[in-house]
């Protein structure tokens, strides 16, 4: 395994063996590592000290199935703290088979040009990017696939990664002609403007295959765990994510009293109906779109889909639940053609649909769009490329439009804007926003899969949930295992440590797994108690401690002593 | 006492979503599932106004009863 240095000030590259130190980790967990070891904690996240690191989970590119997310991670510029983020597609598989563990971009050029980087087996090289600075992701993946190939994988950034905006991402591509998988949060896409970086192109056609110390074990415990994906009834052919893709939850999230409507004032919308997965998969059916397809190569779930308008051209793919309550009931729009539009058009700026929805949110509440108006709300977002300063503050983000604007009512914590649960009503996430290294990160410990454990409106119980989920999440982002894909090892996790011993021959336990996880966040949350980050930082906004949200009237009230000792018996 | 039942998802394919039933005596969630002919193990979540239940719990009058089928979050 190895390690691809990329020196953006020199535009060299080199390769490196990997430390020993380095043998047990991957993905998020590499990150968190090489970001404590190597980064000035309090550097400008947008400056040459801070590094964009890029490095597949510890099962990429061994066929495990639903296993082959990429990890992108820096100090983020929206939270001042440690961030990952990881995406769907190709890229994690693609850098698994090439046996690299990471790719960690470093420095700053001296001149403001944008670069590709090119990445083969035996090689990879810098090279100037030219016509494609300015484009969005779209054009920018389908002029460096007709000059690499159709089979390579392209991660790039759109327009606002290149204009530094705090709430840019980073766009992977997928299977077939997907173009749209992205690494979304933090604004790392920010990040990789900064060090003049516009795509990362790498070759499959010559990927091999990675080697096995147990490849028995390997296989046993894969095909366990693909059978057990199989048999489950929320993902398999029966299932309502492999039907309706992460949609499948409008309705329940809805009828509990927790998706964000008309910038978090409400958790009930009254055209959620409109947005339901049952409803889009009817409208995808008819018109001629594409349900139920995959991202990444072996994925037994596919969740994805292709939106299409009434002629059956494609408008986006896929359309997914957070998009739909950020962008959405958020927005006050119940019209899925409608979100899919602002959708695109996210995806081609290269930003984050949540972060964006947020700040569209914001700036309706501060006068410059309309609750439920399309036109007025596009035309805002349109800004974003136009580089207007309306546009530029939101693709900032929700914080900085709401500071700018004068608004008070600003769904964040630690800087970065609430995913598609409100969480007075399903307090286990808010207290994973308010306590995760990651800021507002429904993807750090997502409580709505455990509201049969814990009742999503009482106190009780949330701060220990939260720290459960918090550390399967950090297996998940260091495996490169899909979120969806975690009830077989949660149930057993013998399953993933078989996996972990079959590809690497560690001989390890579930007490080293569990151990490993638990790492994973003592190094984030070091980090960004030296970056400065304090426990004010990650709290939930004022506001909604004491606005009641309908229809139940709650409001956040985990007291702060829950939130403070969530991480104690870590 | 008229209950307003919404079934989502994969429950019960091909019947109607919405529904309004009329029970003449108190049941529980577990027997209006049957009296819907829905197994009520497929069922991973259930709501009456708004607040998750168990199958157990008794329906009170006149509320929406919500089924859902088992979900997982993104």
């Amino acid at each position: 395994m190895k390690l691809l240095r990329v020196d953006m000030n020199e535009l060299q590259v080199k390769w490196e063996p990997l430390p020993v130190v380095y043998n047990h980790l991957g993905g998020r967990a590499l990150i968190a590592k090489l970001l404590l070891e190597e980064i000035p904690p309090r550097c400008d996240a947008l400056g040459p000290h801070n590094k964009l690191i890029v490095a597949p989970g510890l099962l990429g590119g061994s066929g495990v199935p639903a296993a082959g997310r990429l990890s992108i991670g820096a100090k983020s510029p929206l939270t001042g703290g440690v961030k990952e983020a990881n995406a769907g597609g190709t890229a994690g598989d693609a850098l698994g088979k090439l046996e690299l563990k990471a790719v960690v971009v470093e420095g700053q050029p001296s001149k403001k040009e944008l670069n590709i980087l090119y990445v083969t087996p035996g090689s990879a090289q810098l090279l100037p990017a030219g016509s494609l600075s300015g484009l969005g992701t779209y054009a920018t993946t389908d002029r460096l696939k007709g000059q690499y190939g159709p089979d390579c994988t392209v991660i790039s950034i759109g327009q606002a990664g290149e204009y530094l905006l705090t709430g840019a991402d980073i766009a992977c591509t997928g299977e077939g002609d997907q173009r749209s998988n992205h690494a979304a949060r933090g604004g790392l896409g920010a990040v990789m403007g900064s060090k003049g970086l516009k795509a990362i192109v790498i070759d499959k056609a010559e990927a091999r295959s990675v080697t096995f110390a147990d490849p028995s074990l390997f296989r046993g415990a894969v095909k366990r765990f693909a059978q057990e994906l199989v048999n489950d009834p929320k993902l398999g052919p029966k299932g309502g994510t492999h039907l309706y893709g992460t949609a499948a939850i409008t309705g329940a999230v809805n009828e509990i009293g927790s998706l964000p409507t008309r910038n978090f004032s409400s958790g009930n919308f009254e055209q959620a109906a409109n947005l339901r997965g049952e409803h889009m998969r009817e409208i995808i059916l008819a018109r001629g779109g594409r349900i139920g397809t995959r991202c990444m190569p072996g994925c037994v779930i596919a969740c994805r889909n292709l939106y299409v308008d009434e002629a059956g051209v494609p408008i986006v793919g896929t359309l997914q639940y957070e998009t739909i309550a950020l962008l959405g009931s958020n927005l006050g729009l119940g019209n899925l053609d409608d979100v899919a539009r602002l959708n695109y058009v996210c995806n081609d700026f290269g930003l984050d649909t949540i972060e964006t929805g947020a700040a569209l949110g914001v700036a309706i509440e501060a006068g410059f769009a309309r609750y439920g108006d399309f036109e007025s709300i596009a035309g805002v977002l349109r800004q974003v490329s136009e580089g207007t300063a309306l546009g530029r503050l939101i693709g900032c983000g929700a914080v900085v439009t709401g500071r700018v604007l004068g608004i008070r009512r600003v769904p964040a914590t630690l800087g970065q804007a609430m995913p598609g649960y409100d969480p007075r009503s399903l307090k286990g996430n808010g207290v994973t926003y308010a306590t995760s290294p990651m800021g507002a990160d429904h993807t750090a410990g997502n409580a709505f899969g455990a509201r049969n454990q814990v009742n999503p409106l009482a106190v009780l119980g949330q701060r220990e949930l939260s720290l459960k989920l918090q550390i399967i999440s950090a297996m998940l982002d260091s495996t490169g295992l899909c979120l969806f894909a975690r009830p077989p090892v949660i149930a057993d996790p013998q399953l993933m440590v078989d996996m972990l011993n079959g590809r690497y021959g560690w001989g390890w336990t579930n007490a080293d797994l569990d151990q490993a996880n638990r790492e994973v966040l003592r190094n984030e949350l070091e980090f960004n108690r030296k970056a400065g980050v304090t426990a004010a930082d990650y709290r939930i906004p004022e506001y909604m401690r004491e606005e009641p949200l309908a229809p139940h009237q709650v409001t956040f009230d985990v007291p702060d002593s829950d939130l403070d000792s969530v991480f104690t018996s870590l | 006492m008229a209950v307003d039942i919404e079934l989502f998802g994969q429950l019960l394919p091909g019947t109607p979503r919405r529904r309004v039933l009329d029970l003449k005596r108190p049941v529980t969630v577990r027997e209006t599932a049957h009296l819907l002919g829905l197994n009520p193990d497929d069922a991973g979540l259930v709501t009456i106004n708004g607040v998750q239940r168990e199958m157990e719990d008794v329906v009170p009058p006149h509320c929406r009863l919500c089924f859902f089928p088992y979900m997982t979050g993104g």
